[in-house]
């Protein structure tokens, strides 16, 4: 069978992407409005909701970036995953009944709709659209750029050499047509098979990565520690802080990810969230032993000089799979590769045609587009081409051996420093005001597109994502104590105080 | 105390903290050194000498982000009406997160000073803390949240009376 390897692959990323098309053709019926196009006509059940929510946490960051990461520095960045225990509760705690309130009482079909409903204020609307924006294409340029990689792997190893150009062009043209067909309910249906997908290739890898491997995870423990202690501890290679700063930042900033948050304003009843939760949780956890186990296995491997030394860490994932996955697990798991990404990148072309043909215009004219719909499907297009040049672009420009998570954790820090202070801690507390959110929007972007673009390097390896939250929640909190309280819609206060 | 001043107080806790940090003076390869045989690699080197500066501090950072954490839960489910096992639970939950924390941390600076190969489900002691505890304390609090939901989170009959003045609100603009 092992002839057969690399068109066994092909064949089962082809299934999926053909189920893809397929569910994006089923859901072109069912999206008549531009409700249905954003918010899936606020019908979703448990399984669908729960799933998309998982699944668009867990992007082609945590399939491609994460085991990147693990086989670079060791265990550090398992501080973004032990963290999602606590980050769903967050989300959950704050949001899961809160946002669905909101809608009840609103119908926003986009989440700077419930903040303007929030605040009062146009301009606090204007600023999270253009946060979500801008955070959108860079963050969905990592997804595209992991789609791409994977891609040209598989098909250099059928076709001979193949450009990462033409990789990004197919992977693009099967995510655009079932996102612009069928919106959103295309995209939380895709995230269904998508989740389940994922959930069983990361149980397969983890007992694969086991067998790989003399004496199994104790074995490669053994190795890792032989080689540098410190790469096996609980801060890996990066240390004390830098994990820190990532476990705050990724612990709290599923709350502001408006990609996933934005899932919670679509369930059927408001009382589903109770049971979302642990669907989502669980989930989430079952997928992340892909993370750990890949990243863990190929380091140990090229430590004891049985693989050759990757060209880059975001490599971990396709040679792990190519080398020492069986052909059928190695074809089930390259489709999850590709779930994983999608069912994020998906979430991001809505959110962003949402922010740019309604939130924008809106806070702008004090109106919607007309036609909405047909924008939004026009809009989604013209996201995807910016985002996949911005991904190609950005690999030219400043080469990283893990562009991947590096342009994902910046992603996560965008949405994280700006959305998570207005919409988690504002929608709980009535005394926070719009001057407020506002503030703490422009500080996070500010000192977060700052330390990206003069290439600030922080001490002791701390993210700058993490100073820009930890500012912008200081802020918010102080702004809105010193600040008059605001006066709130009747409907809005009994939202909140429910 | 209210919970979005204790919210704030820890932020400025952490500010403080932050700031005390960017202050030391940055031992050499504090966040890594680059691997001397696979350039793809990095290596952490000596943990004790690294994290000599910032080692209390970041254990009170730990600290810090956790009680906010846990306090988010507590903000999020807040109510006017008073609800005591379940405050109380959130509470002992973040004293028992906290201390495995502390118990990781402790467990580290002993591994960091002295590395045997003494390995617990696969994973020296420090990381199998990390792994098994602070990473699935949280679990509780996915319990209490969905064994509690009513009348914790949502009030059936609370929620009923909101609804129904969504109806009638809506009703009346359709009018």
């Amino acid at each position: 069978m092992e002839e057969y390897r690399n068109p066994i692959v092909l064949a089962f990323v082809f299934v999926y992407m053909v189920i893809c098309v397929v569910v994006g053709v089923w859901a072109l019926r069912r999206t008549k409005t531009s409700r249905d196009f954003f918010m899936a006509g606020r019908d979703l059940g448990i399984f669908v909701t729960g799933l998309a929510v998982f699944s668009s946490t867990l992007s082609g960051f945590g399939f491609v970036g994460g085991p990147g990461l693990v086989y670079r520095m060791g265990m550090s960045s398992m501080w973004m995953v032990i963290c999602a225990s606590i980050g769903y509760c967050v989300s959950f705690y704050l949001l899961g009944k809160r946002l669905r309130l909101f809608a009840e009482v609103r119908e926003p079909i986009s989440l700077p709709d419930a903040i303007a409903a929030r605040y009062q204020n146009e301009g606090t609307r204007f600023l999270s659209a253009i946060a979500i924006v801008l955070g959108v294409l860079g963050y969905l340029a990592t997804q595209i750029l992991a789609m791409a990689t994977v891609l040209q792997d598989i098909l250099t190893r059928t076709f001979g050499d193949v450009s990462i150009e033409l990789a990004v062009v197919i992977s693009c043209a099967v995510l655009v047509f079932y996102c612009v067909s069928g919106g959103i309910i295309a995209s939380v249906y895709t995230d269904l098979v998508q989740g389940a997908v994922m959930m069983i290739a990361a149980v397969l890898v983890f007992f694969a990565a086991r067998a790989a491997y003399t004496d199994g995870f104790a074995g490669m423990s053994t190795t890792l520690l032989r080689d540098d202690p410190e790469a096996i501890s609980p801060w890996g290679t990066l240390g004390m802080l830098g994990c820190l700063s990532w476990f705050f930042l990724f612990g709290i900033g599923g709350s502001g990810q408006p990609h996933i948050i934005t899932k919670l304003m679509m369930n059927k009843k408001i009382k589903d969230v109770k049971n979302i939760l642990p669907v989502s949780a669980v989930a989430y956890g079952v997928s992340a032993l892909l993370w750990i186990s890949i990243g863990l296995v190929m380091r140990a491997l090229v430590l004891q000089g049985s693989h050759p030394e990757l060209a880059s860490a975001d490599a971990a994932a396709p040679q792990f799979l190519q080398s020492y996955a069986h052909p059928i697990l190695a074809g089930v798991v390259f489709a999850g590769l590709f779930a994983a990404i999608m069912s994020t990148a998906d979430g991001f072309l809505n959110i962003g045609a949402a922010a740019i043909v309604h939130d924008i215009p809106t806070a702008i004219r004090g109106y919607a587009l007309r036609d909405e719909l047909k924008w939004a499907r026009i809009t989604t297009v013209i996201i995807a081409v910016v985002a996949a040049l911005f991904a190609l672009y950005t690999g030219v420009w400043r080469p990283s051996p893990d562009l991947v998570a590096l342009m994902g954790a910046f992603g996560w820090a965008t949405f994280a420093a700006a959305l998570v202070p207005t919409v988690a801690i504002g929608f709980n507390w009535k005394r926070a005001t719009a001057t407020a959110a506002n503030t703490a929007i422009v500080s996070s972007l500010i000192i977060n597109f700052g330390i990206k673009l003069f290439d600030v390097s922080v001490p002791y390896g701390i993210d700058g994502g993490f100073i820009a939250l930890l500012v912008s929640l200081t802020l918010f909190f102080g702004i809105s104590f010193l600040s008059e309280p605001p006066k709130i819609p009747a409907d809005i206060k009994a939202a909140m105080d429910l | 105390m209210k919970i979005s001043l204790t919210l704030f107080g820890l932020l400025v806790g952490m500010c403080l903290v932050l700031g005390y940090v960017l202050m030391t003076e940055e031992p050499p390869g504090a966040a890594g050194i680059p691997h001397p045989e696979y350039s793809s690699m990095q290596r952490g080197g000596d943990g004790v000498a690294r994290h000599a500066p910032i080692f209390v501090a970041g254990w009170i950072l730990g600290l810090l982000q956790i009680f906010f954490l846990v306090g988010l839960l507590a903000f999020g489910a807040a109510k006017s009406k008073r609800f005591p096992f379940e405050e109380r639970f959130l509470l002992g939950g973040a004293v028992v997160y906290a201390a495995f924390f502390t118990w990781m941390v402790t467990s580290y600076s002993s591994f960091a000073a002295s590395p045997s190969e003494r390995l617990v489900l696969s994973f020296p002691p420090p990381t199998a803390l990390m792994l098994y505890g602070v990473g699935f304390v949280p679990l509780v609090f996915v319990a209490l949240y969905v064994i509690r939901f009513e009348p914790w989170i949502i009030d059936d009959d609370e929620l009923e009376t909101f609804l129904e003045g969504v109806r009638r609100a809506k009703q009346a603009k359709e009018d």
